[in-house]
């Protein structure tokens, strides 16, 4: 692996050193918020917008990574969001059980899809998918059309969870799942999920099971996107499924946006596309004056923004950084491979 | 019990006719530029309000006011086509389904601005009960009971039958027909053999569109509150219809979207048995539940040919 | 289930070949006392295998009996058997369509064989039933194989394709990977030097932080055989590694696959299309046509053969 020589610049490249000063500068926005320096609606917009950031990290395993498209994430977000609901609101038990009741859940139905995945693929694959979120999304709706948490049954070890100690849990989970997806990406975990992504005949003539992979790929994505849906109760803690758009296709295409746009193999990509998506509506064109006046623009300029950086960026924002990058390091590697086949031509 | 089952049946015609248009618009995207064109619904939509306008500030009959709205639908898909999907066409399958989100989110921003956002808005069915003053419905005499059938719903069945039969009869006959199956199964052979892609592509999604904003004014005609999110279901379920029937061939996405609309109200009709009155509550869980199990079985789709990858 | 007890030696086999390395060529003596305990287990684990009670004559690496594999009514291999000795080059050849990758698809178990027999000796001294693995369970046994239209992974440097194909080398679990605890990072050292070892035998190092797309067809093949090299190979099942090659890049070609052989003592079953290739480097040949035996021995016997000639009029006349 790298060697980590203790020049602040490695230290700055070292993976969970990046994820804690982000998290770091997260928190320090909701601390400036509440000392009124930053409005508190922008903390609550980009609270939100790393809840889909969230479950764009499990998406970005799945589609990057393993190379499944999923369009069922919508549906996942309403286990953890029901999950909250019943445990905490209807029966008065402590956020900790929701979130192990969701994990169970997203679990068993991570099991379920990624079984499905064995046997149909592609494009027809992410149709199936997003049949099951419907099943789910009418499911839930059947239930009960609208849910509500109170705000005194929300508690985690004896704190009352308002929004602002709620964003510090979001912060905590973001900064954790990034860094545990991170290594993932880095094991022989992560290279496994890419070369079955490339191809499945050579991946399992390598010794990888195409069946443990793509499992774990589903039940990532679907864990990461339940405890989204999880958060997003404890965090905005009301949600109309009839009306609202969180739990239909709208969410799924979202996040499978934000994926896109920010590359669909960067983590860090992920925050940027589920910010272009989500954050920069909610945390900065809503303030502008001519956007407050006519809202539709805004989502004109999302969908445009989206058209464009798919069509001249396929690899999407991770790309045009990489890009940069890889054009000296390429030279470099030119350079080497040519002395290289020099020397042999002399010898 | 029987004639109620079948005046159920009756009552899905109106949403099977819906489906099915939007059903072979979303194949034959599907075929020629391998996407899942999402957009398709709010294309629908778009040309709907189209419509709509032309009733209500223009007195307009729908007969007519239909073909504004199917002419500004043709005019976006080809602009869809030409601007965006023949520049990027090294933009692999994900890519192009998150460029038709993108449109979808530019279409959904653009209907309010151009047609503001009121309450609800009036539509005109194809029969006019009001105009004509007399039932909406056709009442068919059948084994001692009366099926309901909507005028609307029949003239929309008639109008769907049409359409569709000249577009399979094209599919099959004509030179547009031919080059659509050529570049559906391979656009680059297509090519070297002579067929212009670029018309053919160009070509489907004018005809996806047309058929979406057709659609959409039947629904919308059925008394269905016009939104900018109205199609999304008939969508969704013109995708699901696809995969149950296999996207492989024309017919078999049609069929499907037959059958989604009729088993969901077959399925309602349960409740008229005791102690089933909440099932409509719980019918398009079913329904999809079915589906799923159907195309885990048969992967491929119902009418779908498998193709084996050799290693 | 066989499987599940050869994986578990096998990860034993890894686990404590990982610390013999750290002993031997880290320095690291802590991991003496582990290196022993992981030596002891894995004994222990080889000896209480239970014996599959299938025979192959001494000498035989693998026995293939009456293989059929019909796809509906098309009888792609119909009845065909053959021995490949331990350490030797084995050649099978036949015209288009004869079966040969079909042959190789039910030995790596890519297919399921229609019937017949399949037995194979593995790494740990066992004669078992091939039948019974699972696709990626056949390399933990000693067989890896290359495929006929160049399978590299694309999105990843050469170096990470060669880890990639060392993935059952980690014993590491989910954990261990999540967290990146020091076992995982240790490992990836093991495996990341084992496999710059490999890349400097293919003469490939320049190559190895190179993405693997866009590079030349002859370095993707040897990417191919690398890749195998990594999964320490009992038995090599090479797929027309000549195929797309100029007439140099073949000449090198017969030349690495005996160095292969010599270096890492293992038997090479190929199929080919370059009849020069062939005869030069195969110890052993076996002509196949329409899935059926036409005739196997010795490149000169194999020549002499009056099926074989006749099969392949067409194709001598160019020789």
């Amino acid at each position: 692996m790298e060697n980590n020589t203790a020049s602040p610049k490695n230290i700055l490249k070292n993976p969970p050193v990046q994820i804690i000063l982000f998290g770091i500068v997260l928190c320090l926005i909701q601390v400036l918020s509440m000392n009124g320096v930053i409005s508190s609606s922008f903390a609550f917009a980009l609270g939100n917008t790393l809840i889909y950031a969230v479950m764009a990290i499990g998406f970005c395993l799945l589609l990057g990574y393993s190379g499944l498209a999923s369009l069922g994430t919508a549906g996942f977000i309403g286990i953890g969001t029901y999950a909250v609901y019943y445990i905490m609101q209807e029966n008065g038990y402590p956020l900790f059980l929701a979130f192990l009741v969701t994990l169970g859940i997203s679990l068993g139905l991570g099991v379920v899809v990624g079984f499905i995945s064995l046997r149909i693929e592609g494009i027809y694959l992410a149709i199936l998918t997003l049949g099951l979120s419907e099943i789910i999304r009418n499911v839930l709706m059947a239930i009960k059309p609208t849910i509500k948490l109170e705000l005194a049954n929300s508690r985690l070890f004896g704190i009352q969870m308002n929004d602002r100690v709620a964003y510090f849990l979001i912060v905590i989970i973001y900064c954790l799942l990034m860094w545990v997806t991170s290594n993932l990406i880095n094991s022989p975990t992560g290279r496994a999920m890419v070369a079955m992504k490339n191809s499945t005949s050579a991946a399992q003539a390598m010794g990888i099971s195409l069946m443990k992979f793509r499992l774990m790929a589903f039940v990532i994505a679907t864990v990461y996107a339940a405890l989204g849906g999880l958060l997003y109760m404890v965090y905005v803690r009301n949600l109309t499924t009839s009306s609202s758009l969180l739990l239909t296709l709208t969410t799924s295409l979202n996040i499978l946006g934000a994926v896109i746009i920010g590359g669909s193999k960067s983590l860090w990509g992920t925050f940027v596309g589920t910010f272009i998506i989500y954050g920069i509506q909610s945390m900065f064109l809503s303030r502008i004056p001519f956007f407050v006046k006519n809202p539709a623009f805004i989502t004109m300029v999302t969908g445009v923004l989206i058209v464009v950086v798919v069509m001249f960026f396929p690899g999407g924002i991770a790309q045009i950084a990489s890009n940069i990058s890889a054009s000296f390091k390429k030279r470099k590697l030119a350079g080497a491979a040519a002395a290289a086949e020099e020397k042999k031509g002399e010898e | 019990m029987f004639v109620s089952f079948l005046s159920t049946i009756c009552a899905s015609l109106l949403v099977v006719c819906v489906t099915v248009m939007c059903t072979f618009a979303v194949t034959l995207i599907f075929k020629t530029s391998t996407t899942t064109n999402f957009a398709e619904g709010s294309l629908a939509a778009l040309g709907c309000y189209v419509t709509a306008t032309c009733l209500n500030k223009y007195n307009i009959p729908v007969y007519i006011g239909v073909f504004p709205g199917i002419a500004v639908g043709v005019v976006l898909g080809l602009l869809i086509d030409v601007a965006i999907f023949r520049r990027g066409r090294n933009v692999n399958a994900v890519g192009k389904q998150i460029i038709t989100m993108g449109i979808v989110s530019i279409i959904f921003g653009a209907i309010p601005l151009i047609f503001g956002t009121p309450e609800s808005i009036p539509f005109e069915p194809f029969y006019n009960t009001k105009k004509a003053g007399t039932s909406a419905n056709f009442l068919i005499p059948f084994m001692g009971g009366k099926i309901v059938l909507t005028k609307h719903g029949l003239i929309c069945v008639i109008i769907t039958v049409i359409v569709i039969g000249v577009l399979f009869l094209l599919l099959k006959h004509s030179k547009w027909g031919l080059g659509v199956r050529c570049a559906a199964s391979n656009e680059y052979t297509a090519e070297l053999m002579g067929i212009n892609t670029h018309v053919i592509t160009a070509m489907s999604w004018a005809i996806a569109a047309g058929l979406g904003v057709l659609g959409a004014v039947m629904y919308a005609g059925g008394g269905v509150m016009i939104s900018t999110s109205f199609m999304v279901t008939p969508m969704v379920n013109a995708f699901l219809a696809g995969i149950l029937g296999g996207f492989s061939t024309f017919y078999g996405p049609v069929i499907g979207a037959i059958i989604i609309p009729i088993a969901a109200n077959a399925v309602g009709f349960l409740a008229n048995f005791p102690g089933m009155s909440s099932i409509s509550r719980w019918n398009m869980v079913i329904v999809y539940a079915a589906m799923l199990v159907v195309i885990l079985i048969k992967p491929s789709g119902l009418f779908g040919k498998k193709i084996v990858k050799k290693v | 289930m066989a499987s599940v007890n050869y994986n578990k030696v096998a990860k034993l086999r890894y686990r404590s070949r990982f610390y013999d390395y750290m002993v031997e060529e880290e320095g690291d003596k802590s991991c003496e006392a582990a290196a022993e305990q992981a030596r002891k287990k894995l004994d222990e684990a080889v000896k209480a295998l239970p014996s599959t009670g299938i025979t192959i004559p001494d000498g035989i690496v693998l026995d293939v009996q009456d293989l059929c594999m019909y796809f509906g009514g098309v009888k792609a291999v119909d009845g065909l058997s053959f021995q490949v000795k331990e350490g030797e080059i084995f050649g099978l050849i036949g015209p288009n369509g004869a079966g040969k990758t079909t042959v190789f698809n039910c030995i790596t178990q890519f297919y399921k064989p229609t019937s017949g027999t399949l037995h194979f000796k593995n790494k740990f001294g066992q004669v078992i039933d091939l039948n019974k693995e699972r696709v990626h369970d056949v390399i933990i046994h000693g067989i890896v194989r290359t495929f006929q239209n160049v399978e590299v992974i694309r999105e990843v440097s050469i170096l990470d394709n060669l880890l990639i194909a060392g993935h059952r080398q980690y014993t590491s679990s989910l954990v261990t990977q999540a967290f990146h605890l020091p076992l995982l990072k240790k490992e990836e050292k093991v495996v990341r030097d084992r496999a710059l070892k490999v890349l400097d035998f293919m003469g490939l190092t320049p190559y190895k932080d190179f993405p693997a797309v866009g590079l030349p067809y002859g370095v993707l093949k040897k990417i191919e055989i690398a890749r195998t090299l990594m999964c320490d190979p009992q038995l090599i099942i090479l797929d027309e590694p000549a195929a797309g090659l100029n007439d140099n890049e073949t000449a090198e070609l017969a030349d690495l696959i005996q160095k292969i052989r010599d270096e890492y003592k293992c038997t090479i079953l190929l199929v080919e299309h370059d009849m020069g290739l062939v005869m030069d480097i195969c110890e052993t040949i076996c002509c196949i046509s329409f899935g059926k035996r036409l005739a196997i021995g010795t490149p000169e016997e194999v020549q002499a053969d009056k099926n074989v000639q006749t099969a392949y009029l067409g194709v001598s006349e160019e020789e």
